[in-house]
């Protein structure tokens, strides 16, 4: 089954020099290295191919990567991506909904904190499926804290916490990363 | 949850979609004494963002009526952006000693409520 729904012009070689290896270790969690892998990726991404459109690259049957601008709306974007990406292996609607959901809010807070540097866009969207789990990793490049208001960002994590099976998050002075595990949703190939 | 009543009555406001990759639109109008809110579609950061929906705070505090029905049984998608802003229409009824009341809401989306601990703030 071949990945659906590519965002902006369509989906995009991965640009010369460009290790995953990194990210793939965070969407694992065989290794959680912090922001740094996930900022380092997304600079690579847009240095060569600027934003501040979405964009969407080729990583294989099996596995999505997404680079976003920090705009309140690509949180529609990502979710209806990750949707019809484990919409072959997700048991019930409800289920469906739910990764829509946490999908979301990890989107719109690296969004709402995100800074974006020069070229605008800031988040990196990595979904695949890792022991028969759905996992989704959205790094970006500001700090979690950084985003107003306490209790929007309160209900926000205790969403993602409730509707996940694997919800972490890790944060320093070069960004954030989020990751959230789904269990028994299952997209086409796998890693 | 009870069901939404049928509608006879014209809006007063609409507010739709900041873009074309989220549909959803939130209608108010002014039926037996409340002033009802019908959201349809998705209610996430960027639909239900407080500079989308001032149009409908401005028609609430126009209006003169107290209580709240808001129909969420159009509602595709919501997430903590959607629940914000169902927590500033609370806010702003309480604020004139009004109440809140939602109507229609799908399952799963009563459940984001519960599990975000906004239920009590809705009368039955």
């Amino acid at each position: 089954m071949a990945v659906p729904g590519p965002l902006g012009t369509g989906v995009l070689p991965l640009p010369d020099g460009v290790d995953l290896s990194p990210l793939l270790a965070v969407l694992a969690d065989r290794d959680v290295p912090g922001p740094a892998a996930t900022l380092a990726v997304a600079a690579l991404l847009t240095a060569a191919h600027p934003c501040p459109d979405a964009r969407s690259y080729d990583v294989g049957p099996g596995a999505m990567l997404d680079v976003l601008p920090a705009r309140p709306d690509v949180a529609a974007m990502a979710r209806r991506r990750v949707r019809s990406f484990a919409a072959g292996g997700t048991p019930s609607p409800d289920r469906q909904d739910e990764v829509a959901v946490a999908v979301s809010e990890a989107v719109s807070n690296a969004v709402q904190h995100a800074h974006g540097g020069a070229d605008g866009c800031a988040l990196v969207l990595l979904v695949g499926t890792v022991d028969g789990a759905l996992r989704v990793v959205v790094g970006d490049d500001g700090r979690w804290d950084d985003t107003p208001p306490a209790a929007h960002r309160g209900r926000g994590t205790t969403l993602m916490a409730a509707l996940s099976d694997v919800s972490a998050r890790y944060s320093d002075a070069q960004g954030t990363v989020v990751v959230l595990g789904f269990d028994g949703v299952q997209a086409p190939g796998g890693l | 949850m009870g069901d939404p009543p049928v509608s006879s009555a014209r809006a007063i406001v609409r507010v739709d979609s900041p873009s074309a990759d989220i549909p959803f639109s939130a209608e108010a109008r002014i039926e037996s004494g409340a002033f009802v809110l019908a959201v349809s579609g998705e209610a996430d950061v960027a639909s239900a963002a407080p500079e989308r929906t001032a149009p409908i705070d401005a028609a609430y505090a126009a209006s003169g009526e107290v209580d709240v029905l808001i129909d969420l049984s159009g509602v595709t998608f919501l997430d903590s952006g959607g629940l914000s802003w169902l927590v500033r229409v609370r806010s702003a009824a309480a604020a004139r000693g009004g109440s809140v009341r939602l109507v229609g809401a799908p399952s799963r989306i009563e459940r984001l409520l519960r599990i975000s601990g906004l239920l009590p703030l809705f009368a039955a």
